[in-house]
């Protein structure tokens, strides 16, 4: 992304509120969405993105709160009176149009003249590589394909805005992950400000410049996939996105706590006072296993558990000597070959105060 | 805490939640199903209301409560009637449904050769008039029957008849739904089933009847509502034993009692509505049962499990056909039972009651004006009514007037119209006593199961295709006619095609509104059957179901053949 | 899709075309409505004669049995959709009478026409046509299988011996099927009559809708007696039925086939020309071909297989009184024989 900081949002949502009956499905959300931006809305089912999503798109308008896309108020306005392309799950290609068809679908309404039509849609079908497939019927193409072309048709009409709901979830592991490339490269290209809807955290952290997280109607946080993974804001953030082992503590003094029996310290300063319950949260994959010294922080003489192996690392469960504490930690093929490490050992871990993030207790209760 | 989550919701119910601003299309959607709706409170609703008010009226008008209801059950005879509905129906049904799971069971879960066969022999009832199986029966049961013996003395004139006729007339209805209910029974069980080494008598009870469970109860309400309603087999074979069907003909049209006529219409339409109820409940689980990764059962040879289901679906596919070659036989008899030779005198229709070739000639507009305009307003309104954004509550008294005529019987129905069309106050007055009439009031009869076909289909193409040509900003009518209706096509030519057969067969609602220049072929089997020319009926009744059964096979052939081009796209 | 939408046109087109002509042809101006219990054969000449005689009028039939079409009648009577009432029988014309519904009009010639064969009135509101009256058929290939006797009488057909062999018309629906009950209830009495009934109940096997559908039923020999009216019997015998035709010596029961106009019509010269029309000699020869007694006297019948003059046998029958009392008479034989259901074989 550009490095210079855009003041004026593409899209400005205000206090939006949505709610079906008595169940709040949106609580006061405020978000501002960048030009050439590409925003994740990441979280569990039920938490309110797809609801985001179809408030921004007209589907389902919003009970309370405004949008304002590209400085014109949207929020009341129908759907055909908004800016935008979409992408569903289900592709959504009509099926007994041809591709070129399916493409041109817009083109056509808006009456753009013939040629004019048939040179926008050699030209999209190329951006998304399949020149080839113009007088093909939807069914005779793979799953990605037709994702390719569903994207083809959005982009159709040049919108300022592309909504992606859950547009790779149908797809298998393997074309998910080649398509979420091309999207993005797509997207970086055309600087095309996009919002996707997603429950899968990779997708979000692997595509996005900034992830929404969100939970219960509400956003729990927003950043880059970086902050998110790295910083999580809220317990919830930090269990959602990626592994996290939740050890269960006491604060000593500001940067120190207990947790059985163990004595950690982390570079951060937690603003509560002695003796105050927390929850300290650990990556898997922050455990240090190599280099440990006198001088590591946080140096615990673990027993390891079982040895599971993933593919591309190990995870096992480690229990600190001399204490309660029992963790979950992921250790690389190459430092288990060198290590040695093994099943029933005792080995020497480091747990890097830095990586440590400190909520207080009760989880949920953060906010 | 507790005192704000008190305020809160008065807090919120101070401000009106924001309103979206409605697009053309929200327009012309919401003043569409609007329309719809105004036109099935004109076709279905008013009628039935005209039909209520006049049951609590005496003859000159005025508001009488309850003594219409009232001198009908002091009356023996008719209160009789409800009894004499409810066991014959409740025998029907049970044959009837027995019968069609055997056979549904044959079709479905035996390799019996012939399968094919059976399944189109099985459709045949569909195509003719109820009250052909009647005759039929009445030349191979009757004083002169061909096989009267086997009846050992007992006369066909009465339940007996009545439950023959009826069986017939309803299996193809039964096998339907009960056939579909073993189709999509999900194979995974029978794999456990025998994993488990349960026995054959087992796994029949605990897999297969539990999931053919629902689709059975609603086959015997459907079975129930349509027999109980029926009005062609007892009138025809029917003799001395009356049921309410025949009692509210005989009220109207022979005994002027129009009161008492809208009386027994009432008390028909709760049996029809309570199985509508219970029909719809049943439905509902029925579709709970169909996981998304049941796998379809495919059954194996057993060569005596064949050889059995062979030899029964044989027996009731012969019952069948038979019943269907005395009719033809007897048309074409010179003078039953004297005079065999062959000879057309039958089908001189002009020389008898009931409105000569001319009735077929109507019969045959009427079907296909009810299919064309039918097939257009059921599908564009259950298009409506299930694609037009929000505007709940008025879809959802749109969608419940379209499903109110299935609890509606024919009968009752057509008398409503009477009533409602026939008032001089009425501006629509005009069109009493003409063809368009008689095509509305087909259409409204038959409205429902059309609607839930065109519904079904609908529901099963992606439900974003409108979010997408909106958000291409194409109006929904272009998408309507572009990919909605093509993708739907096979659904569209099959409510063509239920309406136009059962336009050219039904009997009962027309009877009370047809005019001297509407006569229909199937009412004119009627008339000529009460005049006593019942070979000549047999006639009329045969030329009605060649008819059906020439356009159902044009429509196979159009559906294998043309349809098979046009859908291309279907292939992979 | 092109081709489906091209053909769905083309086939609008063509059903509203045809739609078109059946409009076109009933809003002809000369169109005139008339209800009748004819029978489907008698009409055909009728209509062509009076049509060959008044250019430009075009009788548009509702044929149906007697009381479906005194129901219809009666059912419309707040907007009639007939222009005149033809053939059906006197005591239903007398109702519509009673309810106002028609048009007093003194025919050409109606000096001629048997007095008692009209409405006295100057102007009277129905002229009758002719008279039908109750006759058997009687199947001779079944009852000589069954070995059973010829009923000669009303009071024969009570025998035990004809248990489960008759049909006869239900007078609910029936114009034969009233005048014979009326017939029993006049010549024996009210309490005499239903008694009588009781027993006639016990031997008969089924009750028609239609006056006719008894003497079909017994030419076709699913009964072997089939109460009917005598024009029926003949016509059946004719088209080579086994069958005789017995007219029972007690008396017969009879009415009167009429004419009258609705009040409320458009087209009342058109009406009056056909009511004209049905008072001609011309008119009482086509129906002298199918009854024996015609409204001016003097026409002779030409009934092939009826015997015996008819006139002589006639029982004498009080129209005002079965007019009057048709709704009780009608009630009282549903409650009676209209209930007990099933056949006693």
């Amino acid at each position: 992304m550009d490095s210079t900081p855009t003041t004026v949002p593409y899209l400005r949502i205000r206090n939006l509120s949505k709610k079906f009956g008595a169940f709040t499905a949106l609580d006061t959300i405020d978000l501002d969405i960048m030009p050439g931006e590409f925003v994740s809305f990441l979280g569990p089912s039920g938490c309110g993105k797809t609801t985001l999503l179809r408030a921004i798109s007209g589907l389902d308008v919003q009970t309370a709160g405004s949008i304002h896309q590209g400085g014109r108020d949207i929020s009341t306005l129908p759907v055909a009176k908004r800016d935008f392309g979409i992408v569903f799950q289900s592709y959504a290609l009509f099926p007994n149009l041809t591709i070129k068809d399916n493409v041109a679908y817009g083109l056509v309404s808006a009456g753009t003249p013939r040629i004019e039509i048939d040179r926008r849609v050699k030209e999209l079908l190329e951006l998304v590589g399949l020149p080839e497939q113009a007088d093909k019927y939807p069914a005779q193409l793979s799953g990605g394909q037709q994702q390719r072309v569903a994207l083809a048709r959005a982009l159709a009409l040049s919108p300022g805005l592309l909504l992606l709901d859950e547009p790779l979830s149908a797809l298998d592991a393997r074309v998910r992950a080649r398509l979420r490339g091309e999207i993005r490269d797509l997207q970086q290209r055309l600087k095309l400000t996009t919002i996707m809807v997603t429950h899968d955290q990779e997708e979000a952290l692997t595509m996005s410049d900034r992830i929404v997280v969100m939970s219960n109607g509400r956003i729990e946080q927003v950043g880059t996939p970086d902050e998110i993974y790295g910083r999580p804001a809220t317990a919830f953030v930090a269990d959602f996105v990626g592994k996290m082992n939740f050890l269960e503590g006491r604060l000593v003094t500001s940067k120190r706590a207990i947790v059985r029996g163990a004595v950690l310290d982390f570079s951060e300063e937690v603003p509560l006072g002695e003796g105050a319950a927390v929850t300290v949260c650990l990556r898997p994959e922050d455990v240090a296993v190599r280099d440990i010294g006198e001088h590591s922080d946080n140096r615990l003489s673990v027993q390891v558990g079982v040895m599971e192996f993933i593919g591309n690392h190990f995870a096992t469960t480690l229990h600190a000597s001399g204490t309660g504490l029992n963790f979950s930690a992921d250790f690389s093929i190459n430092a288990v070959r060198d290590l040695g490490i093994s099943s029933g050992a005792t080995i020497e871990v480091a747990l890097p105060p830095k990586r440590l993030r400190v909520f207080a207790q009760p989880r949920s209760a953060t906010a | 805490m507790a005192t704000e989550t008190l305020i809160l919701p008065d807090r919120t119910a101070a401000v009106a939640p924001l309103r979206q601003k409605l697009g053309h299309d929200d327009w012309i959607m919401r003043g569409a199903v609007v329309a719809l709706g105004l036109w099935l409170i004109v076709t279905v609703l008013l009628p039935l209301w005209a039909l209520l008010s006049k049951s609590f009226q005496a003859a000159d008008g005025s508001f009488i409560g309850l003594a219409n209801f009232q001198a009908y059950f002091a009356n023996p005879a008719l209160a009789n009637s409800i009894w004499h509905s409810v066991w014959v129906s409740l025998l029907s049904t049970i044959i009837c449904v027995l019968l069609a799971f055997v056979y549904a069971y044959g079709l479905t879960r035996t390799c019996m050769p012939g399968r094919g066969l059976f399944r189109i022999i099985a459709q045949i009832p569909i195509l003719a008039p109820s009250l052909l199986p009647a005759i039929s029966l009445v030349y191979l049961f009757g004083n002169q029957g061909l096989v009267k013996w086997m009846l050992f003395g007992a006369s066909i004139y009465g339940p007996i008849g009545i439950v023959m006729g009826e069986v017939f007339w309803t299996f193809p209805h039964a096998l339907i739904i009960i056939t579909t209910a073993l189709a999509i029974s999900d194979a995974r069980l029978y794999e456990a089933a025998e994993a488990l080494r349960a026995s054959p008598r087992r796994t029949f009870w605990t897999v297969t009847f539990p999931g053919a469970r629902y689709g059975l109860i609603s086959a015997v309400f459907v079975v129930f509502t349509l027999v109980i309603t029926d009005f062609g087999v007892p009138k025809v074979i029917g003799g001395r034993f009356n049921v309410l069907a025949t009692d509210i003909y005989k009220q109207v049209v022979g005994q002027q009692n129009f009161q008492m006529g809208a009386v027994v219409g009432l008390i028909l339409l709760l049996p029809a509505g309570v199985a509508f109820v219970v029909d719809q409940l049943m439905q509902r689980r029925q579709l709970a049962l169909l996981s998304a990764r049941a796998v379809p059962y495919a059954p194996r040879p057993d060569a005596t499990i064949d050889r059995t289901m062979l030899a029964i679906c044989s027996l009731i596919a012969f019952a069948i056909l038979v019943i269907l070659g005395v009719s033809f036989f007897a048309s074409i008899a010179t003078f039953w039972p004297y005079n065999l030779t062959p000879s057309f005198k039958n089908f001189d229709f002009d020389m008898m009651d009931g409105g000569g070739w001319r009735s077929y000639f109507n019969s045959l507009v009427m079907a296909g004006l009810t299919a064309l305009f039918g097939t257009a307003v059921i599908f564009a309104g259950a298009y409506l009514v299930e694609k037009t954004p929000r505007f709940r509550y008025v879809r959802g008294f749109v969608q419940f007037l379209a499903l109110l005529p299935l609890a509606v019987p024919g009968l009752v129905l057509g008398l409503g119209y009477i009533f409602f069309f026939n008032n001089p106050a009425n501006p629509l007055n005009f069109i009493y006593g003409t063809m368009a009439i008689l095509v509305i009031c087909t259409i409204s009869h038959f409205y429902s199961v059309s609607h839930l076909t065109a519904v079904t289909a609908l529901k099963q193409i992606d439900q974003e295709f409108e979010t997408v040509s909106a958000s291409l900003r194409v109006p929904f009518w272009r998408t309507f006619m572009r990919v909605t209706l093509p993708v739907c096509l096979p659904a569209v030519l099959d409510i063509a095609m239920y309406l136009f057969v059962n336009a050219m067969t039904t009997v009962s609602a027309v009877v009370f509104i047809y005019a001297p220049h509407t006569t229909l072929a199937a009412i004119a089997v009627l008339n000529m059957d009460d005049a006593g020319d019942v070979a000549p009926a047999a006639a009329m009744a045969m030329v009605v179901f060649a008819t059906a059964a020439v356009t159902r096979a044009i429509y196979m052939l159009l559906t294998q053949g043309y349809l098979a081009r046009a859908q291309m796209w279907r292939k992979r | 899709m092109n081709l489906c939408t091209t053909s769905g046109l083309r086939c609008a087109v063509v059903s509203i075309t045809a739609a078109m002509f059946c409009l076109s042809t009933s809003v002809r101006a000369a169109d005139l409505t008339v209800y009748t219990a004819l029978e489907a054969d008698q009409i055909k000449p009728y209509k062509a004669a009076f049509e060959k005689a008044n250019p430009g009028i075009n009788i548009l039939w509702v044929r149906d049995s007697t009381g479906i079409i005194t129901a219809k009648l009666l059912a419309e009577r707040a907007n009639p959709k007939a222009d005149v009432v033809m053939g059906l029988a006197a005591t239903s014309l007398m109702l519509l009478q009673k309810e106002g519904m028609l048009m007093p009009y003194a025919p050409a010639g109606l000096d001629k026409v048997d007095a008692k064969m009209r409405d006295p009135a100057a102007s009277p509101e129905w002229v009758g046509m002719d008279v039908w009256a109750s006759a058997f058929c009687v199947n001779t290939v079944e009852s000589g299988k069954k070995n059973l006797p010829e009923p000669a009488s009303w009071a024969d057909l009570t025998k035990p011996v004809y248990q489960g062999q008759i049909a006869m018309p239900n007078p609910a629906s029936s114009g034969t099927g009233f005048l014979m009950v009326s017939a029993w209830l006049q010549m024996f009495g009210w309490d005499e009559g239903w008694k009588y009934m009781d027993e006639l109940h016990k031997n008969i096997a089924a009750y028609t809708h239609s006056g006719s559908k008894p003497c079909r039923q017994a030419a076709a020999g699913e009964y072997t007696i089939g109460l009917s009216f005598e024009y029926r019997a003949n016509k059946t015998k004719k088209g080579g039925a086994p069958i005789s035709i017995v007219l029972p010596k007690e008396g017969l029961g009879w009415d009167m086939e009429a004419i009258g106009i609705l009040k409320t019509t458009k087209e009342s010269e058109a009406a009056k020309k056909l009511a004209d029309w049905a008072a001609t000699a011309e008119a009482n020869k086509l129906y002298a071909e199918n009854f024996a007694i015609v409204a001016l006297p003097g026409i002779a019948s030409s009934m092939e297989f009826i015997q015996g003059d008819i006139n002589k046998m006639l029982i004498k029958n009080d129209f005002a009184w079965a007019a009057e009392n048709r709704d009780k008479i009608l009630a009282e034989w549903s409650k009676r024989y209209d209930g007990k259901s099933e056949p006693k074989n």
